[in-house]
């Protein structure tokens, strides 16, 4: 799922002053299930904003399934147009989807998208995915060097493990170590072998923004006959 | 609930299918804990005795192999009824016409009558209880969205009938609900107004009145778009006017002269004999150029070359709605058509209605209209609105169902429904109106997890009877699965039986309310099981009733084909043919063609010709 | 309705001549609506630069410089199959000939001077003997044409089924055929 975090309040602060009206949008899916922007987080969020900016500004609450589908944000429409900005509790896409949905209103980001990831522990997630768009998962004993390599190495680790963690995010375990490892415990480790070759980086967001069309699956009531 | 098993009920037709079919074999067939032959299922004496035959065995669920009349269909109903089956656990068998009236030979009718009476035992213990029954409590007004002749007539005939028309000017800008409780929002100048009606009646934005002429101009009409009859009967009368009485030169450029109505014909002969000049566009559009405040209107005529008008006045019949009406088809939720109007035309929808109930569609949002026509379309959608908003509360169940443990809120079922019967109630659960739900399972065939489903056939059903219908005695042919769209090929199976017409047994009818309802499951699963082919029989697209039925077919059948050919079957097999309602002709012919290659390549002709 | 640029130079029109042919035709070329069975049913068809129905379209759009142009109307036998079939009544024959006769009036070049000499042939020796003579008429024309031998056998072979007599035959009444053919001269046809 996206894992978000919410900004700081100061910074939000900066980001709604000058308007009267907000509307503090909440999202039902990933930002709930990573604490960071569902109807609980909404509510505190606004409460804080509500002490710190007193009178200058009303606030309106309100939370949907996804805001990354027209439907679910047509529903908010209402309450949309009563604000003059609405700060997005949703990922990066909510954001925007807000932005295309309603460009009359000014959207804001209450939170930093941070990564693709899952829930480690309780309280802890972390990064696995970069969307490079051409997985090699298969060939990694299901460990992804491209998300949690911090260099993206292919091949092996670079000459930079110390005790098993990476000299860049000491924190976080050497991608490589665990490939090697998980593969010795299934006894395929001979595949570290095959060697990766140099990636056609194009499929991933390095060959610019990107799109998928089903032709299979696209809207047949609304095409004009 | 008792639940001994399942049991057979057949009707020999008061013995006339005994010659046609080996009637005890039928009843013995397996799987039954016990069979009743009766000559008259139909008649009360017959009903009487199989609904205490029926409650003694104390069963769960309840096959009946007799004729494919709608009595039939009541009285197995009636049965259930009263031994206290449910509905869903019951299934009607059609042994006449669907079975011993097309097959001549009784050896083959018989075996297709044992696979025919095995698949609906498969199925009724695969059946799903229908959707608790929703009240719907229709407010006895309707909203008429317009100012036209057309909705004036409308909302004056509405009030004679004794319901509340409420007439409003301004624009639609949100329209929710179903038939009976919609909520509507109008934004007028004073701000905007909420309304709670049963049905609406939209005529959009009426048309500017067309440029003043003066005596002695130069005038063209320019006719782009399809014909339309109100347009021509304007342009002509318009035309023979200002020719005869003012003195204008005149030139109509036209792209088809429609002229196949009342009247119409002569006016034509005489617009013509009067000296106004027609010029047909053969080669596409005239080249347009302002000049002089007129216009140049250059054409190249085939063997006669380029030919430029000068006119002082340009008239251009409606080629298109007006911006108003084009935004007005969607927050009805209705599918436009091209030019902008709605709905889209279907031969089995009266000739007000859209395909979304409660919903009708008039005057200048349909198309040009004249003013005549206008008042009859309005006095028309009074009527039909009147049925569906007279107030009186009505219990209605949903012919589909969401399980919302399935359910991953994707929003598909809610995009490609094409009677806006699917909502989501604030996000919290998918919702199907039961008042909008027409059944036809284009939101089944669509939904990535199988979560919502047609009561009357659930997946699981279909599934089941299919399998047990390709599984049985010889057929006398390698069998060919003929999914049979209700609307068309169904009427046109039964009119075969009844002009007493044979197609080969090795043929299986499957009915599926809609051809949308089928998925690559359902036709390479019948090739794996040996079919030679596998036929989809529906509408055309200008008829489908449920708009996408064999567009979305057609689609899914390459997705089939594809997959039957990784799967090492003939992806050739699988075919979708178009008919015209009741169409027994054309369906006589798709069905005997026998099962070879060349025959598949005959089918293949017929069904894209 | 975006203006566009036109492809080629637009043909000059003349807007009162199609009400001429009108007049000179006595038929109603404004009922032609393009149906083609003229053109369907013509034996000449083939032969035609512009086909009887585009003809007819020409008039109506006042194409005069195309029309007077063609050799279409020269070709026309007025076997009047054409009139027949029109489903609305128009004789397109009649409309041929008041085209034809514009096109001699007009003192443009005759559009099919070999059709033009024929028919003042057949005049000339109406003139002179009160009926067609076939014999002197395909002998004047042969030999004006320069086509001295290519018609023999086609003369023989007529004159064996008695079609070509060598005498002319004559009327009794050559006098008054003769002040016919000087009413139409006073009158400015030719």
């Amino acid at each position: 799922m996206i894992v978000a975090q919410q900004k700081p309040l100061e910074e939000i602060r900066q980001m709604v002053r000058g308007f009267r009206r907000l509307l503090v949008l909440g999202c039902g899916t990933c930002t709930t299930v990573c604490f960071a922007g569902g109807e609980k987080e909404v509510g505190l969020l606004s409460t804080s904003l509500r002490s710190v900016l007193g009178q200058e500004i009303e606030i309106e609450e309100a939370v949907v399934q996804r805001q990354c589908e027209w439907e679910f944000l047509d529903q908010v429409g209402e309450a949309v147009g009563r604000a003059e900005a609405v700060l997005s509790l949703g990922c990066g896409v909510g954001v925007q989807g807000i932005g295309e949905r309603y460009p009359g209103v000014v959207a804001l980001p209450g939170l930093n998208t941070a990564f693709m990831g899952l829930t480690e522990a309780p309280g802890i997630w972390g990064e696995r995915c970069m969307a490079c768009g051409d997985c090699l998962l298969h060939r990694t004993g299901g460990i992804c060097p491209v998300a949690r390599c911090a260099k993206s190495l292919l091949n092996g680790p670079c000459g930079g493990v110390q005790d098993g963690h990476c000299e860049i995010s000491v924190d976080n375990p050497c991608a490589w170590v665990l490939i090697y490892d998980r593969l010795t415990q299934q006894g395929r480790v001979e595949q570290l072998e095959e060697i990766i070759p140099a990636r056609d980086w194009k499929a991933s967001h390095s060959g610019g923004p990107r799109r998928i069309v089903r032709p299979d699956l696209r809207d047949m009531v609304g095409e004009e006959v | 609930m008792n639940d001994s098993g399942t049991v057979l009920a057949v009707c020999t037709c008061g013995g006339t299918l005994c010659g046609r079919l080996a009637t005890e074999r039928i009843a013995t067939s397996p799987g039954f804990v016990s069979a009743l032959v009766s000559p008259d299922l139909c008649l009360p004496a017959g009903r009487a005795r199989a609904a205490s035959w029926l409650r003694e065995t104390a069963a769960g669920s309840l096959v009946v192999a007799a004729c494919g009349i709608p009595a039939a269909a009541h009285a197995v109903a009636e049965v259930a009824r009263v031994a206290g089956v449910a509905g869903h656990r019951t299934s009607l068998v059609d042994l006449r016409e669907g079975c011993a009236w097309v097959h001549p030979r009784p050896d083959q009718a018989t075996a297709k009558a044992l696979r025919m009476v095995a698949s609906a035992a498969a199925g009724v213990r695969e059946g799903m209880p229908p959707a608790p029954d929703a009240e719907v409590r229709p407010s006895g007004r309707v909203l008429v969205v317009g100012t036209d002749p057309g909705s004036l007539a409308a909302a004056a005939r509405l009030s004679e009938l004794g319901c509340e028309a409420v007439q409003v000017t301004g624009k639609l800008e949100r329209f929710e609900g179903q038939a009976g409780e919609f909520m509507a929002r109008i934004r007028t100048d004073q701000g905007a107004e909420c309304h709670a009606v049963g049905a609406v009646i939209a005529a959009g934005d009426a048309p500017a009145g067309p440029p003043v002429v003066q005596s002695g101009q130069r005038v063209a009409f320019l006719l782009e778009g399809d014909p339309w009859p109100s347009v021509t009967e304007s342009t002509l009368s318009a035309a023979l006017h200002l020719v005869r009485d003012r003195g204008c030169r005149v030139v109509v450029f036209f792209r088809d002269m429609g002229v196949a109505g009342r009247g119409l014909e002569e006016l034509y002969r005489e617009a013509r004999g009067s000296g106004v000049t027609f010029v047909r566009m053969e080669a596409g559009p005239p080249a347009l150029v302002e000049a002089n405040g007129g216009w140049n209107i250059t054409l190249d005529v085939p063997g006669l070359g380029p030919i430029t008008e000068t006119v002082d006045v340009l008239i251009s019949g409606a080629t298109a709605a007006l911006q108003g009406t084009r935004g007005l088809a969607e927050v009805l939720g209705v599918a436009p058509r091209k030019g902008g109007w709605a709905p889209r035309e279907r031969a089995l929808l009266e000739p007000v209605a859209t395909e979304r109930s409660g919903v009708f569609v008039i005057g200048p949002a349909r198309g040009p209209y004249t003013t005549d026509q206008a008042v009859r379309q309005g006095e028309a959608a009074a009527m039909a609105a009147l049925s569906v908003a007279a107030p009186g509360a009505v219990m209605v169940s949903a012919r589909a169902s969401v399980d919302t443990e399935r359910c991953a809120f994707c929003l598909t079922c809610l995009r490609v429904c094409p009677h806006q019967a699917v909502t989501t109630a604030m996000g919290q659960t998918m919702r199907v109106l039961p008042a909008a739900c027409q059944g036809c399972g284009v939101c089944a065939a669509a939904c990535p997890a199988g979560a919502i489903q047609i009561t009357e056939s659930p997946n699981r059903r279909l599934l089941a009877e299919m399998d047990a219908l390709m599984d049985g005695p010889s057929l006398g042919g390698r069998p060919t699965v003929v999914f049979a769209c209700a609307n068309s090929a169904v009427p046109a199976l039964q009119a075969m039986g009844r002009l007493r017409l044979s197609y080969p047994a090795a043929v299986l009818v499957v009915p599926v309310p809609c051809l949308g309802r089928l998925e690559p499951v359902h036709c390479v699963r019948p090739l794996a099981a040996g079919a030679g082919r596998v036929l989809l029989c529906g509408c055309y697209d200008r008829s489908c009733e449920h708009l996408v039925g064999p567009a979305s077919a057609r689609r899914m059948v390459e997705r089939a084909s594809a997959l039957a050919g990784e799967l090492g079957l003939d992806p050739g097999a699988i075919h979708v043919a178009s008919l015209a309602p009741v169409d027994w002709h054309g369906i006589g012919h798709l069905l005997n063609v026998p099962c070879d290659t060349e025959g598949s390549a005959k089918v293949t002709a017929h069904a894209t010709a | 309705m975006q203006p566009r640029e036109s492809a080629a130079q637009p043909v000059q029109r003349d807007h009162s001549w199609p009400l001429a042919i009108e007049a000179a035709s006595g038929e109603r070329v404004g009922l032609c609506f393009g149906c083609g069975i003229c053109t369907g049913s013509c034996p000449l068809a083939s032969a035609m630069d512009l086909l009887p129905s585009r003809l007819m379209k020409a008039v109506q759009l006042g194409l005069r410089e195309r029309v007077l142009g063609a050799t279409a109307p020269y070709l026309c036998v007025a076997c009047e199959t054409c009139a027949v079939r029109c489903p609305n009544g128009i004789d397109v024959a009649r409309v041929m000939d008041a085209v034809r006769q514009a096109s001699l009036t007009t003192g443009r070049p005759v559009p099919r001077v070999d059709i033009q000499r024929f028919h003042r042939w057949f005049l000339r020796t109406v003139w002179m003997f009160g009926r067609a003579h076939e014999g002197l008429l395909s002998a004047g024309y042969s030999l004006q044409q320069g086509r001295l031998l290519q018609d023999l056998s086609t003369g023989l072979a007529l004159m064996r089924h008695g079609r070509l007599a060598l005498w002319p035959h004559t009327v009794r009444r050559q006098r008054e055929v003769r002040r016919l053919f000087r009413a139409i001269a006073q009158r400015g046809g030719r």
